[in-house]
């Protein structure tokens, strides 16, 4: 299942020490590639943000980084270990927080938690006891013999990151783990985030949300056309700016307002009519 | 409801963009996996052969081949016509629903009028291909009334279209007026089961009525025919002989009747989905389950809790459910088809449930959706999977023999003679031969043959494209599930064949080991598949919910 690979110059080595070290990934999906040989390291420790527009191969780098997508090329390294080389070894070091449509809503909050330990190869009693906690951290106590399906959004995304924490991994991987989680329940996720950062874990959070990554996260990498465009401590990469304002400098596509013509609601009370074009697909004025 | 001002007007359109996004969806939909297009070339194979085939019949009917059934024509065109459309009305229910992808609440947002907003999806559902090949038939039927004049066959070809209008009328009612009044989950899985239940009954009537020599004199049912001519229904089937017989009054009243129909069920979806708008549901509760429920009563390890997991769901899915009614449903169906055949004739029941028990089973990870991605993030081994899988549902089916045995044994009275008794635990232990050498094919077919299921949620909808499927790859299935029983079928062959009938009961150790044996093969070899194709598992179940938006 391995990628073939060529040998590696030392430079492309991936780094061992680090909680993560990537190299060279590389994924095309038909013509669209994806990821462009992306390098990254990640240090134990770090509550480390990812970033970048849509599209920017985020989401497909976590996938292969967590073994659910095979990658055309380049080296993925979870704590020293290859993650193709063994990737249920792997998986069993990260905690992957799965979608909200990746669990099976008709278990109670209860029973995804535990299923999830046990899925994990934890004795039964251990899972039982260690779901407990995790929903009473999160505030779910009211709601652990209920259907996930009733849940809210939010209280979903956090029976979601419970099943991802229930084996105490030394790495966790977020995909948006704050979307629809309202500020209460997000500033208590971050609480428990920053004690497993403290314990020496390593919280790997994709996000849209620059404010967000800028209060949390002590490092971010800027993903953008499948590569890294920038790294480094919060500070490195924000180089004395706001960090919204160097992401956006960093990754361009910003443009004035298009002051579509039409768009103003028909304020004549009749709809705009739609301008024809010719075959050649210009506009006809 | 009135388009606000500022809409553009494009109302008159929207029913061709509908049609033109059904075929759009469907095109997309064979893209999901080459079994796809393998069903869809089977689906259109099978509708050219239902033209064809309907063609040929009523040209030998026409032509004076078979004169002697023009007389029935009128009796039987109304009668069957009728029972034809409640069918497919019920099929619809059952195995192809209202699309989701094209159901009225993916609308929603745009503001469509509900009148056009429900002509549009009325016309997508006429410019599918079950309609395509119900209106080429009924077209071509217009030949079998050659012999009852020009006027006969034209008034055909006017009542080909307008059979199949009100057949999609009647069907998108049904399904509209199913869906509010069960909005309930709990709702919806009865329904489910009683629509399923219906149907099979339906089409078992006649073979029912026939061996238990219910004739009826086709004179008696001149009245009954004369009656349904006149219902909605059977109206349209009525138009050639009308033309022939001249009564064009009739005729005109006959269209009128059809068309009411048409209209009333047009209002009735129409109302339905206003109802639906302005109605929240009543019937939404939390659902609470104290405890651990199965995962405490599960072996303590990773299988342990994919079967406490799948049992758990299993009671909740009513998709699933119905593989564990038709066993049952087959036991009643023999009895009463049963007249002087002997007790083996209704054991065959239990015979046959054996191998419709794994029939879900043989798309199970279908069913789990994307659940089924937890596995994967856990770094789950395929083998516990399959021995997760394969436990609940050996301790499922073997329960559901044994009760359906000893309801079985009630029915026939075999447990009262010692050769009763030796017959029975034949059909017994070949019953749970097959249903667990079934389940080890299961095994191996839900890794790698995959094919959309309508989510649990919503087990009235169909996933676009997923008819072809649904009517080629359980066929596939059943199949294999039947090559996997071989081995006991040899032995009892050999066994009658040799004039050893006495010998029989050698069946019962046969097909306990031929069960066992395919079932650890079946079990080993799906975990082969699964560990390969794990990750390409993954993808086919992401497209498939794309499928079920």
């Amino acid at each position: 299942m391995a990628p073939v690979q060529a040998p590696m110059p030392p430079a492309m080595q991936p780094n061992p020490a680090m909680a993560v070290s990537i190299r060279g990934l590389f994924k095309r999906f038909g013509n669209k590639v994806a990821v462009n040989g992306l390098s990254l390291d990640i240090p134990t420790g770090s509550f480390y943000g990812l970033v970048g527009p849509n599209g920017a191969g985020k989401t497909t780098t976590i996938n292969m980084l967590t073994g659910l997508l095979v990658p055309d090329g380049g080296v993925a390294m979870i704590l020293g270990h290859n993650v193709w080389q063994d990737v249920n070894a792997a998986k069993r070091l990260i905690g992957l927080m799965p979608q909200p449509e990746q669990i099976f809503p008709t278990l109670t909050g209860m029973q995804l938690v535990v299923y999830a330990g046990m899925l994990r190869g934890m004795p039964r009693a251990e899972a039982a006891a260690r779901a407990k906690d995790l929903i009473a951290a999160f505030d779910l106590t009211a709601a652990a013999n209920i259907m996930v399906r009733d849940y809210s959004a939010g209280m979903t995304k956090k029976i979601c990151l419970a099943t991802a924490m229930i084996h105490s991994p030394r790495i966790l991987v977020l995909d948006e783990p704050f979307e629809s989680v309202d500020p209460v329940s997000s500033a208590n996720i971050k609480d428990i985030l920053v004690d497993y950062v403290h314990t020496g874990g390593t919280v790997v959070i994709s996000s849209h949300v620059m404010a967000l990554v800028e209060r949390m996260c002590t490092h971010v990498a800027v993903v953008n056309q499948g590569q890294v465009v920038a790294a480094g401590t919060v500070a490195q990469v924000a180089a004395g700016e706001d960090l919204e304002e160097r992401f956006l400098q960093l990754v361009g596509g910003r443009h004035g307002a298009a002051h579509i013509a039409w768009l103003d609601g028909g304020a004549d009370g009749q709809p705009a009519p739609a301008v024809p074009q010719t075959p050649a697909g210009e506009v006809r004025r | 409801m009135s388009a606000p001002a500022t809409q553009p007007a494009t109302t008159s359109a929207t029913p061709w963009t509908l049609v033109r996004l059904r075929w759009a969806l469907t095109n997309a939909a064979l893209k999901t996996s080459p079994w796809q297009i393998v069903a869809y070339v089977l689906a259109y194979l099978l509708a050219a052969g239902t033209v064809v085939g309907t063609g040929v019949l009523a040209f030998a009917v026409g032509h004076g081949m078979a004169h002697d059934v023009w007389p029935y024509l009128p009796v039987i065109m109304p009668l069957a016509g009728t029972a034809g459309i409640l069918f497919v009305a019920l099929l619809q229910a059952m195995f192809i629903g209202e699309n989701s992808t094209m159901s009225m609440d993916k609308f929603a947002p745009y503001g469509i009028p509900d009148r056009t907003l429900q002509l549009g999806l009325l016309l997508a559902g006429l410019t599918g291909i079950p309609a395509i090949t119900a209106l080429v038939s009924f077209m071509l039927w217009a030949m079998a009334y050659r012999g009852f004049g020009a006027a006969a066959v034209a008034s055909q070809l006017v009542a080909a279209p307008l059979i199949v209008l009100t057949a999609m009328c009647v069907s998108k009612a049904l399904l509209a007026v199913a869906d509010i009044i069960t909005d309930s989950q709990a709702g919806k899985n009865i329904f489910y089961v009683v629509v399923i239940v219906l149907f099979v009954a339906l089409a078992q009537m006649p073979n029912i009525l026939m061996i238990n020599e219910v004739s009826v004199e086709a004179a008696s049912l001149i009245p009954v025919a004369r009656v349904f001519g006149w219902l909605p229904l059977g109206a349209p089937f009525m138009l050639p002989f009308d033309a022939a017989n001249g009564q064009w009054l009739f005729w005109v009243l006959h269209v009128l009747c059809a068309l009411a129909l048409c209209a009333v069920c047009f209002l009735v979806s129409q109302w339905c989905l206003h109802w639906q708008r302005t109605h929240s549901s009543d019937a939404v509760r939390s659902k609470v389950a104290k405890g651990l429920g199965l995962f405490s009563r599960m072996p303590d390890s990773p299988s342990g809790a994919i079967s406490a997991r799948l049992g758990s769901l299993l009671r909740r899915d009513a998709r699933q459910s119905m593989m564990y009614i038709m066993p049952l449903f087959f036991v009643v169906i023999f009895a009463l088809e049963n007249k002087d055949i002997g007790s083996w004739f209704v054991w065959m029941g239990v015979l046959l449930g054996g191998m419709f028990m794994s029939l879900t089973e043989s798309n199970g990870l279908a069913y789990d959706g994307q659940g089924f991605v937890m596995e994967v993030i856990a770094g789950t081994r395929a083998i516990d999977d399959r021995t997760g899988r394969v436990r609940i549902y050996l301790i499922i089916d073997t329960v559901y023999i044994a009760l359906l045995s000893v309801i079985t044994f009630i029915i026939t009275g075999d447990w009262s003679s010692p050769s009763g008794l030796a017959g029975a635990f034949t059909f017994i232990a070949a019953s749970w031969g097959w249903a667990v050498a079934s389940l080890g094919v299961a095994e191996m077919f839900n890794c790698s043959v995959l094919y959309p299921v309508p989510s649990m949620a919503k087990p009235f909808t169909n996933p676009q494209g997923r008819g072809a499927a649904q009517a080629f790859l359980p066929f596939l299935y059943m199949l294999a599930s039947l090559a996997s029983i071989l081995p006991t079928a040899v032995v009892a062959i050999v066994i009658f064949a040799t004039g050893n009938g006495a010998a029989y009961p050698w069946i019962i150790p046969v097909a306990l080991a031929n069960g066992v044996v395919f079932l650890c093969l079946g079990t080993w070899l799906g975990a082969k598949l699964l560990r390969t194709r794990m990750l390409k598992v993954v993808q086919t179940l992401d497209s498939f919910a794309a499928l079920q938006q």
